[in-house]
């Protein structure tokens, strides 16, 4: 069944109207990346209210293409500006902006896009390949079994993201108690809406979203921010590789793949870490070879593109075949699908096979268009450098304001959203993670139904949680993905001492 | 990595306090929720409870490492450095941009509280050309007035309809 989805899914991606969407995704997408102070979370969700009125098809095509061209954007500020555009690109910046100030900003950036698209390209054909199958133990999982998935994505996330667990667990948990918010959809009863009757729908995913991101990050550069213009390294025309790039290029590329997505399949908090061993394994092999490390190595750039790009992607195939979100941004393409009435999850596939494949050939799609425009188009994305940041601001509040008020037509949702984004900067002020709480917002509801599921099911029995060996096997696997950072300090440093 | 100072550190202190305020608020919310008979085994109260517990035992944990000194260290800024010092009168115009947004955006109509947005964030954020600012403020504003009420069909309001008595009370295109 799976191939002839497959190809109707592909024919109800291209057509011109959704292919348009696709180009404007890329070009937003790269435009928002290369800008300082949004990333792919923020991207979406500035954007979501945009697609309020569009076909679900065009609007999941632009958010692929957002996607992944929020971190081509990302890579590009990350070579040209020696300031990374988001955390995926930080390793980047180590040997792509020597690159630059060598003269060798185009080779930069052409194996960045060409990594970007030949991961994306494998990663994206894995989910296609491993999403049926995992849809396929999906609809096998009882609610018990899938509380423990969402307990594992809590616990990592709250726990391997921020400086500390407690603090990143205290982020998740105050997105789950804003997840609380409104009437509860089982019985009718109120929770911490304290008789104002607006309140009573709850807090709207997009207001909370774009208020943490957009005007948190602006309120904290307002009282802490020194905006600065950064020194740039100049860049015309395309974006081209020699025959030795080249020859360096596919192994990195294909090593990072290897390692982004399987990083990207589970809760393991975001794109640092497998950016990170892609990068300490390309220096570690180039030792052999061109040791340019330090100097402006391609590998050094090659390797964790292609790992953020596949990590990236391999987000998509627990959010797809289970519907959980394991990221900021995939939240972010979560509360996109929970827009148009789409809920990912197992019985996705069973229902509407078409569907999927449509989002799955849009992922391709969006990748694909990425390649084409940005290669010719990367000088232009260079000149976006020029724009000086305290003019961006503005325009971040002012779209992130439209979006609030946009979906109910009330002021209410920008009160909301003021009161939330003063959460954002006290957050970022104390040092407390916002991915958390963005995913126990969106998964808390989602958590608690499930929970309950389970327990109607056993008459109440609590054991009914840890009964079948899956359960008991993501909280084994919880409890090992808490301590092993632990172990691993306490034993580093009783090395060091 | 989390420093440990000697001297407690008053902001982080009442930001732990306002935490774990919220999770008293939560518990006592959730005790006194009127449940229906009709709930079956579990209720909306126990997930709530679950919840309310969780944060107050984390808070109550993180308020007692506060008290021993710990202390969080600030997000970096991707645009720029970050300063020691908060900057009041910055914080303090970006606050005012955004409570008169949200006061007069239906009087005064988007038009009018696009711009003023706009223009104040960029002087709050540090931009000194102030005629270039105001004309980007007005064109932004009109194209994003433009593209979500023509282009998406999406409401934005006109504003004045003090002046105008008569008019459909929805006001807007």
């Amino acid at each position: 069944m799976e191939f002839a989805d497959f190809l109707q899914g592909f024919a109800q991606s291209l057509t011109w109207t959704n292919l348009a969407f696709g180009l404007l995704g890329t070009i937003l997408g790269t435009l928002v990346g290369v800008l300082p102070g949004i990333g792919p979370a923020l991207a979406i969700s500035l954007l979501l209210p945009v697609t309020l009125t569009v076909d679900p098809t065009a609007a999941l095509i632009m958010f692929a293409a957002i996607y992944y061209g929020t971190m081509f954007g990302g890579s590009t500020t990350s070579i040209l500006l020696n300031a990374p555009g988001e955390s995926g690109s930080v390793m980047t910046v180590l040997e792509g902006n020597k690159m630059a100030r060598k003269g060798r900003a185009g080779a930069a950036l052409a194996t960045a896009a060409i990594g970007s698209f030949v991961a994306g390209a494998i990663a994206t054909g894995i989910v296609a390949a491993a999403s049926p199958a995992i849809a396929w133990i999906g609809v096998r999982m009882t609610p018990a079994d899938f509380f423990a998935l969402m307990v594992l994505a809590f616990g990592t996330v709250g726990a391997v993201l921020g400086q500390s667990v407690i603090r990143g667990l205290l982020s998740l948990s105050m997105g789950l108690v804003i997840g609380l918010i409104g009437l509860d959809l089982q019985t009718g009863a109120s929770r911490l809406t304290f008789d104002i009757p607006r309140m009573t729908d709850g807090i709207e995913t997009v207001v909370l979203i774009v208020s943490l991101f957009a005007l948190g990050e602006v309120l904290y550069v307002a009282l802490y921010g020194q905006l600065g213009v950064a020194d740039r390294n100049a860049f015309k025309g395309f974006a081209t590789m020699t025959k030795s790039d080249w020859k360096r290029s596919w192994g990195p590329w294909l090593r990072g793949t290897a390692i982004g997505f399987p990083t990207g399949v589970i809760p393991a908090g975001g794109s640092e870490l497998p950016t990170f061993l892609s990068y300490s394994l390309e220096k570690k092999l180039a030792k052999k070879k061109h040791d340019e490390f330090g100097k402006g190595a391609i590998e050094g750039v090659a390797g964790p593109e292609a790992a953020n790009n596949a990590n990236a992607a391999g987000a998509m195939v627990p959010l797809l075949a289970l519907g959980l979100p394991t990221s900021a941004t995939a939240a972010v393409m979560l509360a996109a699908f929970q827009q148009f009435d789409i809920q990912p999850g197992p019985l996705l596939f069973t229902d509407q096979p078409v569907l999927v494949w449509t989002l799955i050939a849009s992922l391709f799609i969006g990748n694909f268009l990425l390649l084409v425009l940005n290669l010719p188009l990367a000088g232009v994305w260079a000149k976006m450098l020029l724009i000086p940041p305290p003019y961006l601001y503005g325009g971040i509040t002012l779209f992130a304001l439209v979006g609030a008020y946009v979906l109910n037509g009330e002021p209410f949702d920008i009160w909301v959203g003021i009161v939330i984004g003063i959460l954002g900067l006290l957050f970022r002020r104390f040092g407390y993670p916002i991915t958390p709480m963005i995913l126990g917002v969106i998964l808390g509801p989602m958590a608690e139904q499930e929970f309950r599921r389970a327990l109607q099911g056993s008459a109440g029995d609590p054991s009914i949680l840890i009964a079948t060996p899956f359960s008991l096997t993501i909280y084994i696997l919880l409890a090992i993905a808490i301590a092993t950072p632990k172990l691993y300090s306490l034993w580093k440093k009783k090395q060091t001492a | 990595m989390i420093k440990a100072p000697k001297q407690i550190a008053k902001g982080e202190l009442v930001f732990t306090s306002f935490l774990f305020a919220t999770s008293v608020v939560v518990l006592v919310d959730t005790a006194n929720m009127i449940e229906s008979n009709a709930v079956g085994f579990v209720g909306p109260k126990v997930f709530a409870f679950m919840v309310g517990g969780l944060m107050f035992f984390l808070s109550g944990i993180q308020l007692i490492l506060v008290l021993r000194g710990a202390k969080g260290e600030p997000e970096s800024i991707e645009a720029g450095i970050k300063q020691e010092n908060p900057n009041w009168k910055s914080f303090g115009l970006v606050t005012l941009a955004l409570v008169l947004y949200a006061s007069l955006i239906e009087v005064l109509g988007f038009l009018i509280m696009g711009p003023v947005l706009y223009f104040l964030i960029g002087k709050a954020i540090g931009v000194k050309k102030n005629k270039l600012l105001a004309l980007i403020a007005i064109v932004l504003s009109a194209l994003v007035f433009i593209g979500f009420t023509q282009g998406l069909s999406l409401y934005l309001p006109i504003g004045f309809d003090f002046l105008r008595p008569e008019a459909d009370p929805s006001g807007g295109w």
